[in-house]
């Protein structure tokens, strides 16, 4: 969110004012129900009767009444819209895990069995994961025949959707699909010294070129204690065919003049998971709701404490608008309250 | 996770207030003699509904008092960037930045792989030996873009504040080795720097921009692309972007490596090369920059010690975790949004106001 900012004074959610609809149609309200009640009673009593008959209603607490409401309202509107001044010392350790997204972009990914396809899926899956984050450091290694790390572990999260939105399958050179040595290189971009709280969470449809991934999963979960969690993309029964690059999206690869149907290959991946103590997730062609991934696996690794940081913040001052606002709801409760009936009223209900 | 608890004892009010209402509950209606209540009147849903504006009240108050006491968890991830300024790094990587007049450590190195050196010093700081008289901190809290060109301009990566990242791709360029690539287009490549630089303001978590300035880098004249360098520096002025040049390489004759013996050797050439200093000046003027001229890797460095001194910046940034504030800050958790509490509260309150005006108006109040 966009923030008004001086140095010294800041509206953090100028957009809360938008609360201020609610209130003019409250006021708008309260006018027209004022205006009927005039007019109701004028229809049910004469305005003698209306004195003799009124007897315990007062014209000034009603009108007070409604004005407690609306400076309610006006104040909690205030304080939502988070004024923030005065710079206030904060210390707060920072504290997180190191993820390491390994993304296979190689040509297979491009099947549309998943729609739009299973990269962009992948892309999308990751960036709700990141959504769920604070505090993490990650970071982002393709492969598909070869492996390079192409962000290296930072907690800039927007500069990592940003460039994540950029990569393809020509960012590598070298197609094919080699998830071992993927794995070996995702493990070296790992930037803490103590290992075990790191994890790999691969995206992939699965096909392996002999790399041997299942006993590169264990040598670096038996070194170095990292978790791999590989996500399987793509329909594993019927396949998808991988589009062409430049067709208009009738051509399709061939092998040997038959039409190429990549299928997701589940049992390398949950091989993976199991010799790395992780878990494997067979998307498949469904939606996987990230956050229950993140909160399930991730979330449970245990946080390293990266350093205490020290920072010079404006203060949230939002208690100021809402200490007056609890007062005038409470004046407004008490004023609510009916008087008990006078003695020697001219009826009383049995 | 709340910052002042004792504003919680306020929530004892809750039940006193409750009590107050019921105690002197009564039918609240006029004196009037009538037979009505004697019928057998069925219940409407509006009078099975009666408790429901007082709840809301009730709820409301519940909301505001947990929120006084200022409940608070360290999740928000937080970008501080205020003032910095935004540097795009424009390098020139034709075949002539092989030239090996320059040296690190008293070996020769070519143009290109002095400037890797002395840029990644700026950008990252002089951390190696504190013997020398560090004049480069790191341009820790400046965004910071990186642009190659040679015959065409590429923008390597986005004006970041993940400086490693930019270093490492910085060290991850190449001369160009293929004839077709090779040139100089000079225009080209500062008017990709300028579209980057301007359309910095739309990215919405970075803040202000103060000053936005472009570093260019070059040994030649311009000999490729389509937009002169002097058009493209009139529309970097026009975007208010400065715009430091830097010339790179000795006058007159250069030594480029040829091939390598068979025991190491380089055999090296002296060519003619020509720097296009009127340009380079030009442009720096008009932008309000200045230009510089690069004969050795020392002079290299001192001019990014003098652009470091002119480009200052008030205020670091830094990506950290910071307290959320529940009251006023939505929040996430296993993976549903929850509104702020003060949200729930304004809600209920408005609610109640229009129900209270509207299906539950009273004759009497």
């Amino acid at each position: 969110m966009k923030a008004n900012r001086m140095d010294s004074f800041e509206i953090s959610q100028l957009g809360n004012l938008k609360w201020s609809w609610g209130l003019l149609c409250v006021v708008i309200l309260m006018t027209h129900a004022a205006l009927w009640k005039t007019r109701a009673r004028r229809l049910f009593a004469s305005s003698e009767m209306i004195k003799r008959m009124w007897i315990d209603s007062s014209p000034l607490r009603s009108f007070s009444r409604k004005c407690c409401v609306v400076l309610t309202i006006v104040l909690l509107v205030l304080s939502l819209m988070d004024f923030r001044w005065g710079q206030v010392q904060r210390e707060l350790p920072q504290r997180g895990i190191e993820v390491m997204f390994l993304l296979d972009v190689s040509k297979s990914m491009l099947a549309e069995d998943v729609k739009p396809n299973r990269l962009e899926r992948a892309k999308q899956m990751i960036r709700d994961t990141v959504d769920e984050m604070s505090g993490d450091r990650i970071g982002l290694t393709l492969f598909a025949g070869e492996a390079r790390q192409r962000i290296p572990m930072t907690n800039h999260y927007e500069e990592f959707k940003l460039t994540l939105a950029e990569v393809g399958p020509d960012d590598l050179t070298t197609g094919g699909s080699r998830l071992g040595e993927a794995i070996r290189v995702a493990a070296d971009g790992f930037l803490a010294k103590r290992n075990d709280h790191q994890a790999i969470v691969i995206f992939t449809d699965g096909e392996d070129q002999e790399s041997d991934p299942v006993g590169m999963a264990k040598e670096v979960f038996e070194d170095r204690g990292i978790q791999i969690f590989p996500i399987g993309l793509g329909d594993f029964r019927t396949g998808g065919r991988v589009p062409l690059v430049g067709s208009d999206g009738d051509r399709y690869l061939q092998f040997k003049g038959e039409q190429v149907w990549s299928k997701l290959d589940g049992q390398v991946l949950s091989a993976v998971a199991q010799a790395s103590q992780g878990e494997y997730i067979p998307a498949g062609t469904k939606l996987v709701k990230m956050a229950d991934f993140y909160y399930g696996y991730l979330a449970a690794i245990e946080q390293l404490e990266f350093e205490k940081a020290s920072f010079s913040r404006l203060e949230a001052r939002y208690q100021w608008f809402l200490a007056p606002a609890i007062l005038t709801l409470l004046i407004e409760w008490l004023l609510s309250i009916p008087k008990p009936i006078q003695e020697g009223a001219d009826f009383v209900n049995p | 996770m709340f910052q002042h608890p004792w504003f919680l004892i306020l929530l004892l009010l809750a039940p006193w207030l409750i009590w107050m209402s019921l105690r002197n509950r009564r039918d609240q209606g006029l004196r009037f003699s009538s037979v009505v209540s004697e019928l057998e009147l069925p219940t409407t849903w509006r009078q099975r509904l009666r408790w429901l504006p007082p709840a809301l009240l009730m709820a409301a108050f519940v909301l505001m008092v947990v929120s006084l006491a200022r409940p608070r968890v360290g999740r928000e991830q937080t970008l501080v960037q205020t003032e910095g300024i935004a540097i795009e790094l424009v390098v020139d990587r034709s075949g002539s930045m092989m030239a090996l007049d320059f040296q690190i450590d008293g070996d020769h190195v070519d143009r290109l792989e002095a400037l890797k050196n002395v840029a990644s010093k700026f950008v990252l700081g002089e951390q190696n030996d504190e013997s020398e008289t560090g004049q480069l901190k790191g341009r820790v809290s400046d965004l910071i873009g990186l642009i190659v060109f040679a015959g065409y301009a590429d923008a390597i990566t986005p004006l970041t504040l993940d400086h490693s990242y930019l270093v490492s791709q910085l060290n991850e360029t190449r001369i160009v080795n293929e004839r077709s690539e090779d040139g100089t287009a000079i225009g080209d490549a500062i008017s990709l720097g300028v579209e980057k630089l301007s359309t910095l303001d739309e990215r919405s978590s970075e803040g202000e921009i103060e000053s936005k300035v472009m570093i260019l880098l070059t040994d030649g004249e311009n000999t490729a692309g389509e937009i002169e360098p002097i058009q493209a520096a009139e529309l970097a002025a026009a975007m208010d972007i400065k715009i430091y040049t830097v010339g790179m390489g000795t006058k007159g004759r250069a030594p480029f490596p040829v091939r390598r013996t068979a025991d190491g050797q380089v055999l090296v050439q002296y060519q003619m090369v020509n720097i296009d200093e009127e340009t380079l000046r030009e442009i720096a003027e008009k932008t309000g920059g200045q230009y510089f001229r690069a004969t050795d890797t020392a002079s290299l460095q001192g001019i990014y010690e003098v652009i470091n001194r002119l480009e200052k910046t008030k205020i670091e940034a830094e990506s950290f975790v910071d307290y959320k504030e529940l009251a006023i800050q939505s929040h996430r958790y296993f993976g549903s949004g929850f509104p702020p509490l003060l949200v729930c509260a304004l809600a209920c309150l408005l609610a109640r106001a229009i129900l209270v005006n509207t299906f539950f108006r009273q004759m009497v109040d």
